[in-house]
């Protein structure tokens, strides 16, 4: 008993301590506002410091867990690929210091970003959803458009994804960053040769043919399609969304989300959903649709014909399956006059924007620009298996030249169609993340959904 | 209570004294966002400069949808957990007071899946739970279908409150022994001298005495239903299918965090739940203040 | 002791439930631990298998390189200096609240109660932006001040309800003997309280051990990460070795499980010889 009152005792004192020290600090801060406090704080304050500390810019940087590949997650930090194009980036430009933070969840990076915003507290550049996400949030980002060298404009691709109204002439809110995305269909060729299919050189034209080959390889006793949901409508958006949008373009897409037109007559996006509950009453998806946490190991295992994914899905499966038992493809057409043939779902989904904010906007997108130039961007594209924004980097240089489902997802890129859930008001994307599974299993009728998200979309414009 | 004037008002300066550090640590660090949150929940907020003052409308919008009753129903079946966890925690601590076999190792395990990882715990239940899992293999042996336990509402909420009360067995367990330890272990040799049996004692003697130990279970349990599920639903369902799952929390973290920008409405949907969440409580100190009071 | 004998056979009954309960209790760590020693294709194929072979690397390049240790630091730092200062304007509070009427006394303890009531998530952006206007956003003060001001309520509630139960004879006998107010929660209420004291701190430190999302939002530097926060961002949708991280979830728990090891022989049996004489 002794020994325990003492304990708590010394306990009580250095705590008392520590409660007077941590008392103090708060009260001198309420009325000194910026007195006294640790090291730390004055580290952070650097934007007001800069004038005393012979001009040295801080540009800080939030990015992605995308940005940091897998195998650096097991390196030290300073090997990292965003460290060493900030060392380069600090090499080059004396005085410029960059402090870069790997945010954990991105989509709460958003929130807090718009938070950050309004304060000083905040990052000068942010790695954030390109498309509806930034376009919402156009009152905290700078627009660049005059800041952008034209070398960039010419070369990057994706422009469009962060340019407000995903047209040219509007304010440009960011760099695309982190390589294109290809989505579709990665098969594995070796089942659809056992079902005496040709995905390679004769792929089915239409949703009726697909439709048939799905039941060459049911009878051939494997699983057509293995695809989830993954808490965001995922193989909608990665596969089905194509056949939405390649009808009329994204154009139709964003004005069903904002109310302007209704989804409940995009005849079009009602086929979408169709298609992928016929091919799901058919058996021809994994029964597991909805909750699946396994899915994409039903293909890796090699049960499955065809994973509905991005091309990141590529090396990991190479691993498994043999990378020259994969191939890649897109749906087919949904009818003959859609304005966007052979197409697939894909863009560049993340970019960089500015702050606001910032102090250095010139010196930010210099270092977004520098980013993105040729050496670093193949850097970048060496870890993560993407395929390049820039024009003027060859597969060669990223050595993806030399495998056929390479090639055939860089077939497909030269007409991708960009993503769908970035199309869309945000809001209205959420209400689809949560109900298309629902359509897709049948659970809720596809009429039934076109009408809530239009009465989503009609509140929204309200 | 017969006590002097002046002896009265000491205590009540030194009761003052006493709370006053802890009333300014609220007001400053929750009080602050608290107003602002309440203010927020009259605007059409968006996070950044969008925030004009749109009277009632969040609140009407909110009671207008058909799917906040949902999730308002979700979180009250939810509510379940509490009884079973209540019954389940405090028979295992009575055990662990008993000195039953191994008790010192139980004691130990049992409180494992307050440690780890929310993220880890909803996986694994997902996992075990999922159509090629393991639950399913053992059913099949025994001649059952294959289900697809999370997708359909009535089995996910299930396997959810199983998973609740398996979290919180340890929690429970602890606070119950927590409890006992302030009862003195007289009561219970005089109890066992007199030859009460031991449900006799269970029932008449200590879950009696931990009427103030299953006051606070169950005051946290209701406000952890309603505010604290999110990263075990998140990790389990996603709230899916559809919103079958979501509950009122998870919905005010889309709303604020998802991908959505209505700071305004996931406002207006946490002043609800507060009315909410201070309605239950106060019923609940209420009705055990009273059954408390009777038995003193 | 009679009872022991008379019932084998109930006793066989429950030792085979609670060791059963104790095996899913334990899984989630086997789980972590089997997988740890994978690599991330291996993981894949078979999560549920036993690994090919004992293979460390896992847990070289979470201390070595990933320097999982240095957020050790942060994690416990943060919550060790927020649970002492919480506990200890929570005991005061709670004796007040339990022991000594004043005015107004129901009203207060329900505010305090009451900001418990609120989810987090809306009171972040506010909360954030009024640090950043104090300068607390990145520093570990801001956290810490979090940290306290969202323990209270609970750590109120439990030692209220506590504190309740003490003999108030025992109080009025202490006061009796002229012990002060310091005296009379340092002497009486702290030791008849100890359970409880023990409980409370075990539940914040192992809540603050998990908690992602304060620090995730108010420390955004990487040296000033906490485990969770530091692992969570390498836990991405789309990419990721998930025997990696499964391999730091596993590291996570050790802290908050050797405090409740510690502590928890303080749970039985407080009330030992000494406190009622």
């Amino acid at each position: 008993m002794k020994k325990v009152l003492a304990l708590l005792l010394t306990a009580a004192l250095v705590l008392s301590c520590t409660a007077c020290g941590g008392k103090e600090n708060k009260e001198s801060q309420e009325p000194a506002g910026t007195a006294a406090e640790s090291p730390e704080e004055e580290q952070q304050e650097s934007q007001s410091a800069e004038a005393e500390n012979e001009e040295e810019i801080v540009l800080k940087v939030w990015v992605a867990p995308s940005l940091v590949s897998e195998d650096e997650q097991k390196m030290k930090q300073e090997e990292w690929y965003v460290s060493r194009v900030a060392k380069k980036f600090e090499e080059e430009n004396p005085g410029v210091k960059i402090e870069f933070t790997v945010v954990p969840d991105q989509s709460a990076a958003h929130q807090t970003f718009k938070a950050a915003a309004s304060t000083d507290s905040g990052p000068d550049i942010a790695n954030l959803w390109s498309g509806q996400s930034i376009f919402a949030m156009e009152d905290v980002i700078l627009d660049i458009k005059d800041y952008i060298p034209a070398e960039d404009k010419e070369l990057l691709q994706g422009w469009e994804t962060v340019t407000v109204g995903f047209e040219e002439g509007g304010p440009v809110l960011g760099y695309p960053v982190s390589g294109n995305e290809i989505c579709g269909l990665l098969y594995n060729r070796a089942i659809l040769q056992e079902a005496g299919l040709d995905f390679d050189n004769n792929p089915p034209k239409t949703l009726a043919e697909f439709m048939e080959a799905m039941g060459k390889i049911k009878d051939a006793g494997y699983l057509p399609i293995a695809a989830g949901d993954d808490g965001w409508n995922c193989a909608y958006f990665y596969g089905f969304a194509s056949l939405w949008a390649q009808q009329e373009g994204n154009a139709r897409v964003a004005s069903d989300s904002t109310g302007e037109t209704k989804f409940a007559e995009d005849e079009a996006f009602k086929e979408s959903y169709r298609f992928a509950n016929e091919l799901y009453n058919n058996g021809y998806i994994n029964e597991d649709y909805q909750t699946s946490p396994d899915y994409n190991e039903l293909f890796l295992n090699g049960e499955a014909a065809f994973l509905i994914t991005g091309n990141y899905m590529v090396a990991t499966a190479a691993d498994a399956l043999g990378i020259e038992n994969l191939g890649f493809c897109g749906f087919p057409d949904v009818s003959a006059d859609a304005v966007n043939k052979n197409t697939c779902i894909g863009g560049p989904g993340q970019c960089m924007v500015v702050s606001g904010q910032c102090k250095n906007p010139e010196m930010a997108v210099k270092f977004l620009s520098f980013l993105n130039n040729k050496e670093n961007h193949i850097d970048l594209l060496a870890g993560l298996s993407k395929l390049p924004l820039r024009t003027d980097v060859t597969l060669e240089e990223v050595g993806m030249a030399e495998d056929l489902v390479y090639r055939q997802i860089v077939k497909l890129s030269e007409n991708y169609t960009y993503w769908a859930d970035n199309s869309m008001v945000p809001e209205v994307n959420a209400e689809m993340q949560k109900l298309g599974s629902l359509a897709i299993t049948g659970k809720m009728s596809i009429d039934e959904m076109a009408e809530k998200l239009d009465q989503k979309a009609a509140e929204l414009a309200q | 209570m017969g006590k002097g004037s002046k002896y009265a008002k000491v205590t009540a300066r030194q009761g003052w004294l006493s709370v006053l550090p802890v009333l300014v640590v609220i007001l400053l660090i929750r009080g602050y966002p608290l107003i602002v949150g309440l203010c927020e929940s009259f605007t059409n907020w968006n996070g950044m400069n969008r925030n004009d003052f749109i009277g009632f409308k969040n609140y009407m919008n909110i009671l207008k949808d058909p799917v906040f009753w949902d999730l308002l129903k979700n979180n009250i079946i939810f509510l379940l957990f509490i009884p079973i966890q209540l019954i389940v925690g405090i028979v295992v601590a009575v055990l662990f007071y008993d000195e039953t076999p191994g008790w010192k190792f139980f004691r130990n395990v049992f409180y494992l899946p307050q440690i780890i990882s929310s993220v880890v715990i909803g996986y694994l239940f997902s996992v075990f739970f999922s159509y090629r899992g393991p639950v399913n293999a053992v059913l099949k042996v025994f001649g059952f279908q294959s289900r697809e336990w999370l997708g359909e509402k009535g089995s996910a909420i299930i396997i959810i409150i199983l998973c609740l009360v398996w979290v919180n067995i340890g929690w429970q367990a602890m606070l119950g022994l927590g409890g006992m330890g302030s009862i003195p272990p007289s009561v219970f040799e005089a109890a066992k001298i007199d030859g009460a049996g031991y449900f006799k004692r269970l029932f008449k003697i200590t879950i009696p005495m931990l009427g103030r130990t299953i006051e606070y279970s169950c005051v946290m349990s209701v406000i952890w239903v309603l505010t604290g599920l999110f990263p075990f639903i998140f990790s389990m369902t996603k709230g899916g299918p559809g919103y079958d799952t979501t509950t009122i929390d998870y919905m005010i973290y889309l709303k604020s965090f998802g991908s959505s920008s209505e700071m305004g409405y996931a406002c207006a949907l946490s002043v609800i739940l507060l009315v909410i969440v201070t309605a239950l409580t106060i019923i609940q100190m209420k009705l055990s203040d009273r059954a408390n009071d009777w038995e003193e | 002791m009679v009872k022991k004998k008379k019932y084998p056979a109930s006793r066989i009954v429950i030792f085979t439930m609670l060791s059963v309960l104790a095996l899913s209790f334990l899984y989630p760590l086997f789980f972590m631990f089997i997988n740890s020693f994978k690599t991330k294709s291996e993981y894949r194929k078979s999560a549920f298998a036993f690994p090919e072979s004992w293979n460390f690397d896992n847990y070289v390049y979470m201390l070595d390189q990933f320097e999982l240790l240095r957020y050790f630091f942060n994690t416990i730092l943060i919550a060790a200096v927020s649970i002492a200062i919480m506990m200890l304007l929570a005991i005061f509070a709670s004796y007040a609240f339990a022991r000594l009427p004043f005015k107004g006394r129901g009203i207060v303890y329900l505010l305090v109660i009451g900001t418990m009531f609120i989810p987090a998530q809306v009171t972040m952006i506010p909360m954030y932006q009024m640090f950043s206007k104090l300068h607390l956003v990145n520093t570990f003060t801001g956290v810490i001040l979090c940290n306290i001001a969202g323990g209270l309520p609970g750590a109120v509630l439990l030692l209220t309800a506590n504190f309740r139960g003490i003999p108030g004879e025992l109080i009025e006998a202490g006061k009796i003997d002229g012990a002060g107010y310091f005296k009379v929660v340092r002497h009486i209420i702290m030791p008849m309280g100890k359970a409880t004291i023990a409980i409370n701190v075990i539940l914040s430190f192992v809540g603050q051990c998990n908690d992602l999302f304060t620090p995730m939002i108010l420390l955004q530097e990487m040296d000033k990460r906490t485990v969770m926060v530091a692992l969570s961002s390498i836990m991405s949708k789309t990419s990721g070795d998930q025997a990696f991280q499964l391999t730091g979830l596993l590291l996570a728990v050790i802290p908050p499980l050797l405090l409740y090891i510690c502590l928890q022989k303080y749970l039985v049996k407080g009330l030992t010889v000494g406190a009622i004489k």
